[in-house]
């Protein structure tokens, strides 16, 4: 298991580079002066003199592969700049937002583990009847919903309407509660259906026709043998999900006034404070892969033939 | 003389029957050959008796008895692995692919109520008997890792492990090779005898059941055609299927038998 | 039956963003701070906003702005999947290699941080906004084609024609496209509802089009100040988002039945 995961870990690697240096470029070549932008939040009147230096201390002046080079070998160090409008280091700030939006996201993967896999396996042993009937409606509802407006609807019914949770903030456990619903209910819905069409097709294996024959108990064979093949595709779609979830996240912090990255974010692009941004997307697109890695980590210990790097026949 | 049989056996995908009164007696310590072409029908009788047909089948008519006892549907269900063991083709498809072979035998044996170390040597001992040098690294290994042929005689050892009366055996022998399709012939002989269980056996090599069967029935377009002892058949067909059958095989095989 | 009922919910809503300035009863930028806050009435259907404005026109306007941008999307990301899919199963070797690592790259970001990051690049703006969401997800169609392509390849007839002397544009332009037009309208139309939420969640942002444009997603972010006092100012603009997402995915369920069973038991 640990081989496997150095492996992936080593191929990410190379991802992270060509993902930073491509947004470096895009960044690079994009509209706009960085002198201007960074005269501008500094709030330093955009004179010739002021621009020739902010180019020449920002290293604009230099070639574009010098500039890479310079801030790769930064990031490598953990050092990501500093903010073009407060100043401070750009790794101290996501690493002061970053743990409410992994917060959020995380309570967000626990619901749509925990109410999407079950939900879909109901759905699947009840197929045609009336709880498969009504979980796939709520499903198929769910993936349509906006995240922000189920947000702003939650708030209404279960802040304003019957005052049982707090509209916004950070403080104390009912509050994630509507921001995690909210951010959780896409992914849900999705999985929800992967898991049920995951158990059909579970069901109708002969394994299980050896496993009733056996005169195992039901309970066993439900657990052991129906359930466990069957998360297996909804685990995999998972470590897509995890990508929707944090940028999920996000959108629902600006719902909740919920402190997390969103906002830092919103506010980085609104300024165009360049190193924020090219620290953020490196950041996000670690903690990203990362997440996909444990999720992977998961899969492999479940199904022991990808641990063992063969495929079944 | 324990018996189970089945009487009376209909069963139907939608309109179309494909399963006319069958009715068959197992008896223990003695083999019952079922054969007959591909799409017959035996599968099919084969898991009527466990009462495991799969939801898109009805089963119109027929009957489980148990020393000549009808059984209710709860009964039949608690033959399985206690009284009546099940072996069926293409073993690989039957093994749960994320589980090891001792926990297959673990949890067989704990529907048994035996204990986690009981039946590790429970199993060790059952796959010695099927000819396994080294129970140990099958018992840790996973369906994936082993040969379709290991994986049919871990399957035989699977569904004995709770000392049933009788053994339903589906097709053992086809997809394996000749030298392996020994090995689990072997293995189902000395079962029989050391055991005394009463075997069905379905097959559409009469070679196998030149070999083992005491007797036969012989199965087309879901009725049974035939049924006397395995000598009486080879030496006097009555019906026209068996004829063919046998004029098949030899044409094959040659007329060197037993 | 569903790919019907389907389709015509499609153009619905299809025909409002199409003939909204001929349906609009008001012009939906058309401000008047004494009619403001409005409640539903024979005049304004659905009352008006903050700043006086007729929320039945806007909420048709802003129809045109989302399906605008999704159409656009649409295109783009079928457009470039194509080429560069086809390209690469085609050409093969390091142009193939190079291309799918790129292709790799684009598919792990997660659309939204993509997203913050094309516009923080770029600039706000509904283009912008088309651009990055294409630029979020042209990689799945992409390797769909591709291997599409390559499985195709090896077919006999696509090696018949090449013998024949059909040069490789040929081929792809006769003998993969059809093949992959089914497959290729199944994830799109699947995927439409998805780019719906995004176009929708970015305006809601402010990346989008920048107010007074009328645009689902910026008038529930402009009435969130008034959410309290004037709730539906919020939520009639979700559930137009709500209605149209519906639609999409309805489509793209029936169109997976009917054009390709084999996905029918996958979820997106």
């Amino acid at each position: 298991m640990l081989g496997f995961a150095v492996r992936r870990l080593l191929t990410l690697v190379p991802l992270l580079l060509i993902v930073s240096l491509v947004f470096f470029l895009m960044l690079r070549l994009g509209r706009g002066d960085p002198a201007l932008d960074y005269l501008r939040l500094s709030q330093l009147p955009p004179t010739d003199a002021a621009v020739a230096l902010a180019r020449q201390q920002l290293g604009l002046d230099q070639p574009l592969a010098a500039q890479y080079l310079n801030w790769l070998s930064g990031a490598v160090r953990l050092d990501l700049g500093r903010s073009w409008s407060t100043g401070r280091p750009v790794m101290e700030e996501v690493l002061h937002f970053l743990p409410a939006s992994l917060q959020l996201a995380g309570a967000a993967l626990l619901l749509v583990m925990l109410v999407g896999l079950p939900l879909g396996l109901l759905a699947a042993l009840y197929r045609d009847r009336w709880p498969d009937h009504l979980t796939r409606a709520i499903a198929f509802l769910g993936v349509s919903l906006p995240n922000f407006w189920l947000g702003f609807l939650l708030v209404l019914l279960f802040s304003v309407q019957l005052g049982w949770l707090p509209a916004m903030g950070r403080d104390g456990p009912a509050s994630i509660i509507m921001p995690a619903v909210a951010t959780a209910t896409m992914s849900g819905c999705v999985t929800l259906r992967l898991m049920r069409s995951s158990v059909l097709g579970v069901l109708g294996e002969r394994h299980l026709v050896f496993a009733r024959a056996r005169g195992l108990p039901r309970r066993t064979i439900l657990g052991r043998h129906v359930v466990l093949n069957a998360m297996i595709p909804p685990l995999t779609a998972l470590g897509l999900h995890v990508g929707e979830l944090l940028g999920g996240a996000m959108v629902v912090e600006m719902v909740f006034a919920w402190p997390g990255l969103g906002r830092y974010a919103l506010l980085a692009i609104t300024n165009r404070d360049f190193p924020v941004l090219q620290g953020f997307v490196l950041v996000m697109t670690l903690v990203f892969v990362l997440c996909n890695l444990v999720v992977d980590l998961a899969y492999a210990w479940v199904d022991p033939r990808i641990r063992f790097g063969t495929r079944a026949a | 003389m324990s018996t189970l049989a089945i009487q009376g056996l209909c069963i139907s995908a939608g309109a179309t029957p494909l399963v006319r009164d069958v009715s068959l007696q197992v008896q223990r310590g003695r083999v019952l050959g079922l054969v007959g072409t591909s799409g017959g029908g035996k599968s099919l009788t084969v898991l009527a008796m466990l009462g495991l047909l799969s939801p898109g089948l009805r089963q119109t008519g027929g009957q489980v008895l148990r020393d000549g006892a009808v059984l209710a549907v709860p009964q039949v269900a608690a033959l399985r692995g206690a009284v009546v063991g099940l072996v069926q083709q293409s073993p690989r498809a039957c093994f749960n692919p994320l589980v090891t072979i001792g926990r297959h035998f673990a949890e067989t044996l704990a529907a048994h109520g035996l204990a986690r170390r009981l039946a590790a040597e429970r199993a060790a001992g059952l796959l010695a008997e099927v000819g396994f040098d080294d129970p140990g690294t099958i018992l840790a290994s996973y369906a994936f890792q082993l040969s379709g042929g290991m994986l049919q005689r871990v399957m035989l050892a699977l569904a004995l492990c709770r000392d049933p009366d009788f053994l339903l055996a589906d097709e053992p022998t086809t997809d394996l090779d000749l030298a392996v399709q020994a090995q689990v012939l072997a293995s189902l002989e000395q079962m029989v005898a050391r055991r005394g269980i009463g075997v069905l056996l379905v097959t559409h090599d009469l070679s196998v059941i030149a070999r083992l069967a005491d007797d036969v029935a012989v199965m087309q377009g879901g009725r049974i055609v035939e049924q006397q002892d395995a000598v009486g058949l080879f030496d006097a067909p009555r019906h026209n299927a068996t004829q063919a059958l046998l004029r098949t095989h030899f044409a094959l095989y040659g007329e060197a038998e037993q | 039956m569903k790919v019907r009922l389907a389709l015509l919910l499609v153009a619905v809503l299809l025909g409002a963003a199409v003939f909204a300035p001929w349906l609009a009863p008001f012009d939906p930028a058309e401000t008047s701070l004494a009619s403001r806050l409005l409640p539903p009435s024979a005049l304004h259907w659905l009352g008006t906003d903050h700043l006086g404005r007729d929320v039945f026109s806007r909420l048709l306007w802003g129809a045109r702005a989302s399906m605008g941008a999704v159409a656009a999307i649409l295109a783009l990301v079928l457009a470039l999947g194509s080429l560069v899919g086809a390209t690469a199963g085609l050409l093969g070797g390091v142009v193939d290699a190079v291309l799918m690592r790129v292709a790799d790259a684009f598919m792990t970001v997660p659309t939204l941080v993509l997203a913050l990051f094309f516009i923080g690049a770029l600039g706000t703006g509904l283009t912008n906004v088309v651009i990055a969401i294409t630029l979020s997800h042209w990689a799945w169609y992409a390797r769909l084609v591709r291997g599409l392509t390559l499985s195709l390849g090896a077919r006999d007839y696509v090696a018949a024609a090449r013998v024949a002397g059909a040069t490789r544009l040929d081929v792809a332009r006769r003998h993969v496209l059809p093949a992959v037009g089914g497959q290729l309208a199944v994830l799109a139309s699947l995927d439409l509802g998805h780019w719906m939420l995004h176009v929708a969640g970015l305006s809601f942002l402010g990346l989008g089009l920048a107010a007074p444009a009328a645009e689902w997603g910026i008038m529930i972010n402009d009435a969130r100040p008034f959410f309290r006092v004037a709730p539906m100012l919020v939520l009639l603009p979700g559930a137009a988002i709500l209605l149209t997402v519906l639609a999409f995915n309805l489509l793209g369920d029936a169109l997976r039945d009917r054009l390709d069973p084999a996905l029918a038991g996958h979820a997106h």
